[in-house]
């Protein structure tokens, strides 16, 4: 991986938020991760873990606590106006729920086309209209649906309007935020497929953020493991699946549900008791120590960092 | 009277709008013996959870109505036709439902404990409130809730997401009913969560001579938890068997889609799912011929014209596809697992 070129490095990412009381909700709490062009980089964890915080404050949604983000080597805080445009072009996101990500007063053409009277100022009228349909053929649609409304479509085809919204713009980069959750098993697999085509022809590079194992397994060339706001493994596909190391990745990869009818997943998955903790009184030292069976008193004092176990493989436990 | 725990014969449900009748359930039949678990899978849309819902009539103020001719048996009484008092005591008592969203289905302005004893206390006029509550406590333990005795006069917005399943979960076996429906009972749950409620569900169905029904659209967890499996498509069933035919042996072309359409451990990485073109029918038109017809990769003419008649392949299996017609080309299953 050492030739590739990094396009996100972030280092020491916080986001927090603040809480009723002066509580704070430490919701991404000092995380690094490099993100190469051209990857799928997978981002799994239960919910309330911190991957959507992850993904958005990456994008500038929200505004950092601390840390850096650099893209392309430069850091996004010393952004001028001009590197801002050029991000924002360049960096795009699919979000969650196609029902409540598109404006249902828009007509799917004018949804497209938002983007491009930002970016492409330039374009007539009639180069947008060609614009919007090559991406709607990017996305398997044809040029008639520029003309409806998202009411009109399915859970699958308004996901395929999201896709599309964010290609309009030739991004480079697209923050995919739980893309398939909202959609039936088999259209998932559409959208899937759709997505890793895109990447083959136009060299995206993605962070796919899910909580379906299994599906982050398929499309992903490394993957992150997130525990209440902590990156707790990272590494390649092979290695994270193969060869997970922390007691929290093996937990969590044995309770994907495999459909075996001559072995029983539940009954030999690794047991995990309690549920996660709330991010506003996170665990002091390891954040997992409540719920980890080989936690120590070492784990309830010092929070341990991420290591390198093997190449390209970290973990982030005093037990390995 | 039938042999069967529960009977269903050409089960019909529709619902009417103002557009005209959506037939959600298009003649549906099969049976649940005592002890044994049976799965319903199909996508959103297939009238899965309808079936089950008519199962005891529980539509509400809704459109939903089942068509003439539909027979409910359970244990020799007849569900379609029972007035309010006696499907009142039919559900709790004689099948129990646990419902796929715990954040919307508990009251939030009662406590945990009072919506556990509620049903025990309407089916049991005599008990008394603290003997109700007792009650509560002991199913709070069941379920694997720690400290019931606190928790049991908690609210639900006091408990987290798998807590809130386990009193559903509860609830559904307060009063001790012979049938209980899990309508999609992990879905809103992690994966870790998921695991913990499937474990608790296993460990009830081992313990007790219940019969489940489980409905769902994870493929994964069907395996582990059913006996028997049934694969709906648009009101029908299309194919059924035991959770071993339908794994080593599936037949119909939609049940291999569903099976190949979830990445599984073997499955190539970036590789292509296999996926379903198109989306499901429009319940509203009527539907000539076989309902998948439209998005198989197998589609003859017949298809578009005439509904396959069910087929027994085995004792349990049975399949709905003109493929297995003496004169449709031999088509070997797309193979599963992942290889391409």
């Amino acid at each position: 991986m050492a030739d590739k070129k990094v396009l996100f490095d972030v280092k020491h990412l916080r986001q927090y938020f603040p809480a009723r009381g002066g509580k704070t909700v430490k919701a991404v709490d000092d995380v690094s991760f490099q993100i190469y062009e051209g990857e799928t980089f997978g981002v799994v964890g239960e919910s309330g873990c911190g991957k959507t915080t992850v993904g958005r404050t990456l994008l500038g949604v929200y505004d950092a606590t601390d840390g850096q983000i650099l893209y392309n080597g430069k850091n996004v805080r010393s952004f001028n106006a001009e590197d801002r445009m050029n991000f924002s072009k360049n960096c795009q996101m699919i979000f969650q729920d196609p029902y409540a990500c598109l404006d249902p007063r828009m007509s799917i053409g004018t949804i497209v086309a938002e983007g491009l009277t930002v970016h492409f100022k330039d374009l007539s009228r009639q180069q947008r209209e060609e614009k919007v349909n090559q991406v709607l053929g990017y996305v398997g649609l044809t040029s008639d649906y520029a003309s409806r409304f998202a009411h009109e479509l399915s859970g699958g085809q308004r996901q395929r309007i999201g896709i599309a919204r964010a290609l309009a713009v030739e991004p480079r980069f697209i923050v995919c935020d739980e893309p398939i959750a909202a959609l039936d098993v088999s259209i998932q697999a559409q959208v899937v497929n759709l997505l890793t085509g895109l990447q083959r022809e136009l060299g995206l590079t993605y962070m796919f953020i899910s909580h379906d194992l299994s599906m982050v397994r398929h499309i992903s060339d490394r993957i992150a493991v997130m525990y209440l706001g902590s990156i707790v493994e990272l590494g390649g596909n092979a290695s994270i699946y193969g060869n997970p190391q922390h007691p929290y990745t093996k937990a969590l990869f044995s309770a994907i549900p495999e459909p075996d009818p001559y072995h029983s997943w539940i009954k030999s998955r690794v047991h995990l008791e309690g549920e996660i903790p709330s991010p506003i009184n996170a665990p002091a030292g390891c954040k997992f120590c409540t719920r980890c069976p080989l936690a120590t008193e070492q784990c309830r004092k010092e929070s341990p960092v991420l290591r390198e176990i093997e190449p390209e493989h970290f973990v982030a436990c005093h037990m390995i | 009277m039938s042999e069967h725990l529960l009977e269903v014969k050409d089960l019909a449900v529709s619902f009417s709008s103002y557009a005209g009748k959506i037939r959600a359930v298009r003649g549906v039949s099969f049976h649940l013996d005592a002890g044994e678990t049976l799965a319903i899978v199909g996508e959103s849309g297939c009238g899965k959870t309808v079936t089950v819902k008519a199962l005891m009539k529980l539509y509400g103020n809704s459109a939903a109505f089942i068509e003439e001719g539909s027979v409910i048996d359970f244990k020799g009484q007849d569900v379609v036709h029972m007035n309010s008092r006696e499907l009142s005591k039919l559900r709790g008592e004689g099948i129990g439902m646990i419902f796929q969203d715990p954040m919307t289905s508990l009251n939030p302005t009662l406590t945990v404990g009072y919506q556990i004893a509620e049903g025990i206390r309407f089916h049991d006029k005599s008990i008394s409130r603290q003997a109700a509550e007792q009650k509560a406590i002991e199913l709070l333990k069941l379920v694997g809730i720690p400290s019931p005795e606190e928790r049991v006069r908690q609210y639900p917005h006091q408990l987290s997401g798998g807590m809130r399943q386990r009193v559903m979960i509860a609830i559904a076996i307060a009063c001790d009913a012979d049938i209980i429906i899990c309508d999609e009972p992990t879905t809103a749950l992690d994966v870790t969560i998921q695991a913990q409620v499937l474990e608790l569900l296993n460990d009830l169905k081992e313990k007790t001579n219940k019969a489940f029904i489980l409905v769902t659209h994870d493929l994964g967890i069907v395996f582990d938890f059913a006996d028997r499996i049934q694969v709906m498509y648009a009101g029908v069933i299309l194919e059924r068997g035991t959770k071993y035919e339908m794994f080593d042996d599936p037949h119909h072309p939609y049940t291999w889609a569903l099976l190949n359409s979830v990445p599984s451990k073997q499955s190539k990485n970036k590789g292509a799912l296999y996926s379903i073109q198109g989306t499901p029918p429009d319940l509203m038109m009527p539907i000539q011929g076989c309902p998948f017809a439209d998005r198989c990769d197998y589609c003859m003419p017949i298809c578009k014209e005439r509904m396959p008649q069910e087929l027994q392949l085995s004792e349990t299996h049975t399949v709905s596809c003109w493929l297995e017609h003496s004169m449709a080309p031999k088509i070997k299953a797309p193979s599963m697992r992942g290889e391409e």
